[in-house]
């Protein structure tokens, strides 16, 4: 078995560089799969388009996902990963840089797991991904891995 | 003298029949040798000495003799004649007397008595009282009599032998013998039947003259009390106008006493009436007009007029003739003074309805039957005679003819109360107006109206017109600029969104590689390297700072109010709280007054309070002893520029600031300290003052070098 898979759906390149970077100097291992697109993301998760193909057996045990992307919206993707039976109980952490109420009110609404802001400092910015991944991927208990639900 | 003449007589008498006698004696007896002559002493009788000796003594001796005769003749003529008397008055007394002796028996009885008895002589004479009376009254009488006492009856008697009834009254008295005993009594008996009878006869007569003075006498009380009780004043006169009796009640009106007028003529008529009441005296008492009744006025003792109601007539004594005047005065001062103030009323009411601007009509089955002058203008009439008569529905507009119809059957029939209500109208000259009435049902000269009030509102409709439809203009526009501005809003939050978010990413790679560079290329970089990027990270996370600071304010001007009443303590404690979060091993004094509370926005005012007391932590860094307080000030602050409302402040002990540069506080991004001294984006204050003028507060600021600031802030 491989790692356990966290899927990182962000657009900004340097912001994906620098959670890489946190996510990597942890002491925790995991896999890291990123889209840049809401959509990719979707595609990812249930194995269409590019990732057409993709044992969808095999699912990321977190998505940290960001809410401005292009294509397909971050609250899109998250109602999405909400409706499908394969990927209604996956974590899913809002990573944004925003702090508008309604994203945070809609993103719990439509059944985010967390919801954490992006600091612009990066000294911080690495300590909230660390606990992120070390809460989640170790603390945490996932739920079980069922095929349809 | 008739004595004298007698003795006289008798001596003459006397002295010639001694004369005479002498002479005989000498002749007879005193001759020598008789025996006369042998009786006398040797004395010489011969001589005229003793002849007249002897006469004289004879003289004397037969006056004597004679006298005694004579007393005795006369006394037994006296005694005769008295006896005569006696039984003259005896028998022929009128009242009965009879003798008895020491048995009670009748011995003698006078005819009298028999008639009394209604019995005979016979029967009477012999007959024992003591032993034969039956009524133990006379029996005890006699009895008493008999015994030395007087007897003495009165009362109903039956005669025993005569069996005759009377009513007698009987005295017995006792008669002594010479021995002092009782020797019997005589009885005096009176019939006093007839007297007894008319005794009787008189005491009843008495008795009925005295009921019947009583009677009358009662049958006065009751008379004069009758009068008396009376409420309105009685005056009663004689036919020569004198006053004979007045009431109490007359008394009480006008003041005289009944003795102080009783007899005399009664001045109680003002000047101006005398005239008519001389002429309505003359027709009542001479003529025997019928009883008068008119309203006058009278004066009271004490001057005061009174308005009285006077009926007057004329009585009749017991035989028919005139015997005076009756006056009867009712007191109406009270019910004129009532009848004035009814007219006075009536005339204010009366003027009320004429001069009232509002219309009002009465309508009888559907008839107008009386209109005030307002309601005649409004319809267009020119007097309001003109529309008298006329039927109500003429002037009711036609799209309201059955409604106005039902309406009024409702009022009648069920009594309905209408309000004021909107209706169209339509004057005498065709043209229409808008009026508001109510109608009522009311009864009018006794039969069942309805009056309508009611008040010409067509100007007022206009106007109403006018008015709605400014408004409604209004509130177009008021829609179109709600509508521009909640675009401009929502422009504001886009643009806001946007910056929040768009703004933040590329300070986040600044920051970021930054300090990946410094800690991937820690040994290749020299200080003035490390240097370098540590002041380009510096910049990117003040940037951050700056824009979270303008996105804040900008939500602040954006933000609806929601007002509440808020804990300010509480709230400020919340705050401090969070404070304390961010640097836990600071030790701050911290003094919060409780049960502060203001009308606001909770969010806004948490955000103030954020700001202030974050200040106020800031600038405290650097005490060994900080204090940081949060209160209200005691006086509502007017001179202190608080208008009247409570006035809170924060004040800390820190750094404090110049008041010289008092007026740039609250300026966006204008700082008092540099950076180096205190961090911060001087965008603080700004948001705290624009949370307080929103408000309606007004905020200011104290403070000193070095001394500490107070913050003043009202809502």
């Amino acid at each position: 078995m491989g790692n356990r898979i966290i899927l990182l759906v962000e657009d900004n390149p340097d912001d994906e560089a620098l959670t890489l970077r946190s996510l990597n100097n942890s002491n925790v291992v995991n896999e890291i799969v990123t889209t840049r697109d809401g959509a990719e993301a979707l595609a990812y998760l249930f194995g269409t388009g590019d990732y057409a193909g993709r044992d969808t057996r095999i699912m990321p045990e977190l998505v940290l996902l960001d809410l401005k992307l292009p294509k397909v919206d971050g609250l899109d993707v998250l109602r999405q990963i909400r409706d499908d039976g394969r990927t209604k109980l996956l974590p899913v952490v809002i990573l944004t840089s925003s702090d508008e109420e309604q994203d945070l009110v809609e993103s719990y609404q439509l059944g985010a797991n967390s919801y954490v802001r992006k600091p612009v400092d990066f000294k911080q910015f690495a300590e909230a991904v660390r606990q992120l991944q070390l809460y989640w991927m170790v603390l945490n208990q996932p739920p079980p891995k069922r095929r349809e639900l | 003298m008739r004595v004298g003449h007698k003795v006289v007589g008798l001596s003459v008498a006397f002295f010639v029949t001694a004369c005479v006698v002498d002479a005989a004696l000498n002749s007879l007896f005193f001759r020598p040798g008789s025996f006369w002559d042998s009786l006398v002493l040797d004395v010489p009788i011969h001589s005229i000495y003793t002849r007249s000796l002897v006469t004289a003594f004879f003289l004397v001796f037969g006056i004597i003799i004679a006298k005694a005769l004579s007393k005795q003749s006369l006394a037994e003529q006296a005694l005769k004649r008295s006896e005569e008397k006696y039984r003259r008055i005896f028998e022929n007394s009128p009242i009965g007397i009879l003798h008895f002796d020491s048995n009670g028996v009748i011995t003698d009885c006078n005819s009298f008595f028999v008639g009394l008895m209604g019995s005979s002589r016979e029967k009477l004479i012999g007959f024992n009282m003591v032993k034969q009376i039956h009524n133990s009254g006379v029996r005890s009488a006699v009895e008493s009599a008999l015994s030395g006492n007087l007897g003495h009856f009165e009362g109903d008697y039956l005669s025993v032998t005569g069996g005759r009834a009377s009513y007698s009254k009987a005295d017995f008295a006792f008669l002594l013998a010479e021995d002092g005993t009782v020797s019997g009594g005589v009885g005096i008996v009176e019939d006093a039947t007839v007297r007894k009878r008319t005794e009787d006869t008189l005491r009843e007569s008495e008795e009925r003259y005295r009921n019947l003075y009583e009677e009358s006498a009662k049958a006065q009380e009751i008379y004069r009390s009758l009068i008396d009780s009376c409420p309105d004043a009685i005056v009663i006169y004689d036919m020569e106008g004198r006053v004979k009796y007045v009431s109490d009640s007359f008394v009480r009106t006008f003041g005289w006493t009944l003795d102080e007028v009783q007899g005399k003529t009664l001045d109680y008529v003002p000047e101006e009436e005398k005239e008519a009441t001389a002429e309505r005296v003359r027709n009542v008492v001479h003529n025997g007009g019928l009883p008068s009744l008119f309203e006058t006025k009278r004066l009271a003792k004490d001057g005061i007029i009174v308005e009285v109601r006077i009926a007057a007539s004329r009585f009749l004594d017991h035989e028919g003739k005139p015997a005076g005047m009756l006056v009867i005065l009712s007191d109406i001062t009270e019910r004129k003074r009532d009848e004035k103030a009814l007219i006075e009323s009536e005339e204010r009411y009366r003027k009320l309805v004429e001069y009232l601007p509002d219309a009002m009509g009465v309508h009888i089955d559907g008839k107008i039957v009386f209109i005030n002058p307002a309601a005649a203008e409004a319809l267009g009439a020119e007097h309001p005679v003109d529309l008298i008569g006329k039927p109500i529905l003429d002037f009711v507009h036609p799209n309201g003819l059955q409604n106005v119809t039902r309406w009024i059957d409702g009022i009648i029939n069920e009594g309905a109360i209408s309000r004021m209500t909107e209706q169209k109208l339509i004057r005498l000259d065709g043209q229409v107006i808008d009026v508001e009435m109510a109608t009522i049902p009311f009864p009018y000269y006794g039969r069942q109206a309805l009056m309508s009030v009611g008040r010409d509102v067509s100007e007022r409709k206009k106007a109403e017109q006018a008015v709605k439809t400014i408004q409604e203009e209004l509130e177009r526009r008021v829609i179109d600029r709600t509508a521009q501005l909640q675009a401009a809003n929502k422009e504001l939050e886009a643009f806001a969104y946007s910056v929040s978010h768009d703004l933040r990413a590329p300070l986040r790679s600044i920051d970021g590689f930054s300090q990946v560079l410094l800690e991937d290329y820690a040994d290749v970089l020299d200080e003035q390297g490390k240097d370098h990027l540590n002041r380009v990270r510096r910049a990117s996370r003040t940037m951050a700072q700056l824009i979270d600071d303008l996105l804040v304010l900008s939500r602040v001007t954006r933000r609806e109010m929601q007002r509440e009443t808020v804990d300010l303590s509480e709230l400020a404690l919340k705050v401090s709280k969070e404070l304390q979060k961010t640097e836990p091993d600071r030790c701050v004094e911290l003094i919060i007054e409780p049960g502060l509370a203001a009308e606001g926005d909770k969010r806004l005012l948490g955000l103030m309070l954020q700001n202030l007391l974050g200040n106020a932590w800031k600038f405290t860094g650097v005490r060994e002893h900080p204090r940081i307080e949060f209160g209200m000030l005691d006086e509502s602050g007017d001179d202190l520029g608080g208008n009247g409302k409570p006035v809170y402040f924060v004040r800390d002990n820190g750094a404090g600031f110049e008041m010289a540069y008092v007026h740039k506080l609250f300026a966006p991004f204008q700082r008092l300290h540099r950076p180096s001294e205190f961090p911060g984006t001087g965008v603080g204050l700004a948001t705290a003052q624009r949370i307080v003028l929103r408000h309606g507060g007004r905020i200011w600021g104290e403070g000193t070098v070095d001394g500490g600031a107070t913050f003043y802030f009202t809502l």
